[in-house]
């Protein structure tokens, strides 16, 4: 017999109560604010910043338009580990590529001090498949360093 | 009931319930006029045209008010935004086919103006381009507007009353919608109330 935990319960519900907004603002031609059009988590994991992604349905995200950087002096990002895109063909910017859906992004970090925790800036864009496109976005979160407290 | 089961009811509550939200959001805000204090702090949409000049393409300081008399579609776009480079054809046939009874597309590129100069070279736009960065952010601040995504379009009848607010592509069925709406005021057809109402939807 599985038991479920109400907050397991409320992960796997979340994303069909998200898809339900996006599904009622389309209806209305209206835009998701950017926050639940390109909703995301960080956290640390194995000497890596990850970042998730949970993109509504009707929502993607242009990979050549991604900017990190640490805002936390002592820590430093490495090179992103940007997963593969979907090949998007624009009428007028080319073949590029996007993000829909879930994905993660994995970012190596140094640390070089003392920092229990940093800052990482997050810029993206995207846009939205019923006809507009969301002004580019810098996000900043904070992010609990492994061996932190 | 059974996990799965009540998972399912759940979603549905859910989903049913997100719906209701958002239903409920959109008839609150979707009149495009102020409707209280109950949005307290977030911005409030203004009914008349507001003051704001920008730079054209040549440089030129330019009132958005100098239009006086013309009924306005006031397109805000970017270079890096395809629905945004899509529609503008529709609006220079817009402009064609209307400019003459009094009715003027003005663009307002929201972005670096080399890049806007490069892209009008070879667009060819039959109506005047205003563009700027964080001033082109705070002219579409001005009409009390939550400014996140473009393209979106500002409509006024000829007496800067602002008729309603499109966010995303224009469609030849919206300008159709406007004009119509234009030509049953200019009739007395039609009042204002139930010009911004028809354009709300």
């Amino acid at each position: 017999m599985t038991t479920t935990t109400a907050p397991t319960t409320a992960r796997r519900l979340l994303p069909a109560a998200l898809a339900a907004v996006a599904v009622a603002a389309a209806q209305f031609n209206e835009p998701l604010p950017p926050e639940e059009a390109f909703p995301w988590i960080a956290f640390a994991e194995a000497g890596s910043v990850v970042l998730s992604f949970q993109i509504p349905e009707g929502y993607y995200l242009y990979r050549h338009r991604f900017g990190f950087e640490s805002l936390t002096g002592g820590v430093a990002l490495g090179m992103p580990e940007l997963p593969e895109g979907r090949p998007h063909v624009d009428e007028f910017f080319g073949a590029v590529e996007i993000y829909r859906g879930d994905f993660q992004i994995r970012i190596p970090y140094l640390r070089s001090g003392a920092a229990n925790e940093m800052l990482v800036r997050l810029e993206l864009q995207g846009c939205a498949d019923i006809g507009y496109c969301y002004l580019p976005a810098s996000w900043d979160r904070r992010v609990r360093l492994a061996g932190g407290e | 009931m059974s996990d799965m089961a009540r998972s399912a009811l759940l979603t549905l509550a859910l989903s049913a319930a997100a719906l209701l939200a958002y239903a409920g959001y959109r008839a609150v805000v979707a009149g495009n006029m102020p409707h209280g204090a109950e949005h307290a702090g977030a911005p409030v949409p203004v009914d008349t045209l507001p003051e704001f000049a920008l730079e054209d393409l040549g440089g030129e300081i330019r009132s958005i008010r100098g239009w006086e008399g013309d009924a306005l579609a006031i397109n805000f776009w970017a270079t890096w935004c395809a629905p945004c480079l899509r529609e503008i054809p529709l609006l220079k046939e817009f402009q064609d086919a209307n400019g003459s009874a009094g009715v003027q597309v003005v663009g307002i590129a929201v972005d670096r103006p080399e890049a806007v100069r490069a892209f009008a070279e070879d667009m060819g736009f039959n109506y005047p381009v205003l563009v700027g960065q964080l001033a082109a952010m705070e002219a579409a601040a001005g009409f009390g507007l939550e400014f996140f995504v473009l393209p979106f379009t500002v409509f006024t009848d000829r007496r800067e009353r602002i008729l309603g607010v499109h966010s995303g592509e224009l469609h030849t069925e919206h300008l159709d919608e406007v004009l119509l709406v234009l030509n049953a005021l200019e009739a007395g057809s039609m009042d204002i109330d139930a010009a911004r109402a028809r354009l709300s939807h």
